[in-house]
């Protein structure tokens, strides 16, 4: 018999704002603290994290905001914890993120650094405070073990849902 | 000649620049609220100091005795990645301009992924870089 234990550790659904990134960062420190025995993983988890919440923060359209719930899951699928971040975006920025993910997708541990080379060399900081690193970061931090996705759930808007898993 | 001291705070690291002795420190977390306002004065500050160097053409004394650039970095965003990478360029003009720096990069046992990122901006910064392994957080 082949069985699944799928185990939701870490849950979040609402609306960001700087108090609650926070919070959730306070929580999901906690969290790898008391839950995940090698540190390397700890750390990974929480850069992923901090990277993808930030980036949920510092890139939801005004207009989205007060509709935006985001949803933010750590799983303990079999031996792979799996953190799932949702949040709602114009379709239209999509183009931009797929560009970007499909940059790096398939990009070995080698071109991944290349690439972050190459893009920490020419950062400029936008008045956001990003660097325009940190979904190259999340890869370089997981082996490139994402996934994601564009959900239609309305004329112009849809879900970004960005998945990121680490085997123990 | 000054010392300039900025404390930590959960989102900051510690920062120590003192042009006397030629001791430049940065230790904590970096994950400021407003990245470019911690980071643009510390950048104005190192290239202040760069400037004095080369105006005044006589720094023997961190030809004998070297200028230590010392990171005990905790965790650190992408956003404070760019800006490490900048303090570490102008670590380089400092080395152009014939000071003799020293890179100190401290990193736990257990954290390989800390020695790899000092790995990486030393190879990005064309600086050489001595490691060392911290015994605990407060370790000098």
């Amino acid at each position: 018999m082949n069985t699944t234990s799928n185990k939701v550790n870490f849950s979040f659904l609402g609306q960001m704002n700087p108090e609650v990134l926070e919070k959730l960062l306070v929580d999901v420190k906690s969290f790898v603290e008391n839950n995940i025995k090698k540190t390397a993983i700890k750390r990974r988890m929480y850069i992923v994290a901090v990277e993808a919440l930030e980036n949920i923060f510092r890139h939801t359209n005004d207009k989205l905001k007060k509709l935006n719930n985001i949803k933010f899951s750590i799983k303990l699928v079999d031996n792979t914890y799996v953190l799932e971040f949702v949040n709602v975006i114009f379709c239209k920025e999509s183009e931009e993120l797929k560009k970007i993910l499909c940059n790096i997708k398939d990009k070995s541990k080698g071109e991944i650094k290349e690439l972050y080379k190459a893009t920490i060399t020419k950062a400029q900081i936008t008045p956001k405070g990003g660097a325009g690193l940190g979904l190259i970061e999340i890869a370089k931090v997981s082996n490139n073990n994402i996934n994601y996705k564009f959900n239609n759930i309305g004329d112009d808007i849809c879900e970004f849902v960005l998945e990121v898993k680490f085997d123990l | 000649m000054s010392k300039i001291i900025i404390e930590k705070t959960d989102r900051t690291p510690e920062l120590i620049i003192d042009t006397e002795n030629g001791f430049f420190s940065m230790q904590y977390d970096s994950r400021p609220e407003d990245v470019r306002k911690f980071y643009y004065p510390i950048l104005e500050k190192l290239k202040s100091i760069i400037e004095d160097i080369k105006k005044v053409g006589n720094f023997s004394y961190f030809k004998e005795k070297p200028f230590v650039f010392t990171f005990k970095l905790g965790y650190f965003n992408s956003s404070s990645a760019k800006f490490i990478l900048d303090i570490l360029n102008i670590v380089k003009s400092f080395k152009e301009a014939g000071v003799n720096v020293e890179v100190n990069w401290y990193y736990f046992e257990d954290e390989d992924d800390m020695k790899e990122a000092g790995e990486d901006f030393s190879e990005f910064c064309e600086v050489e870089f001595n490691y060392f392994i911290m015994e605990d957080e407060d370790d000098e």
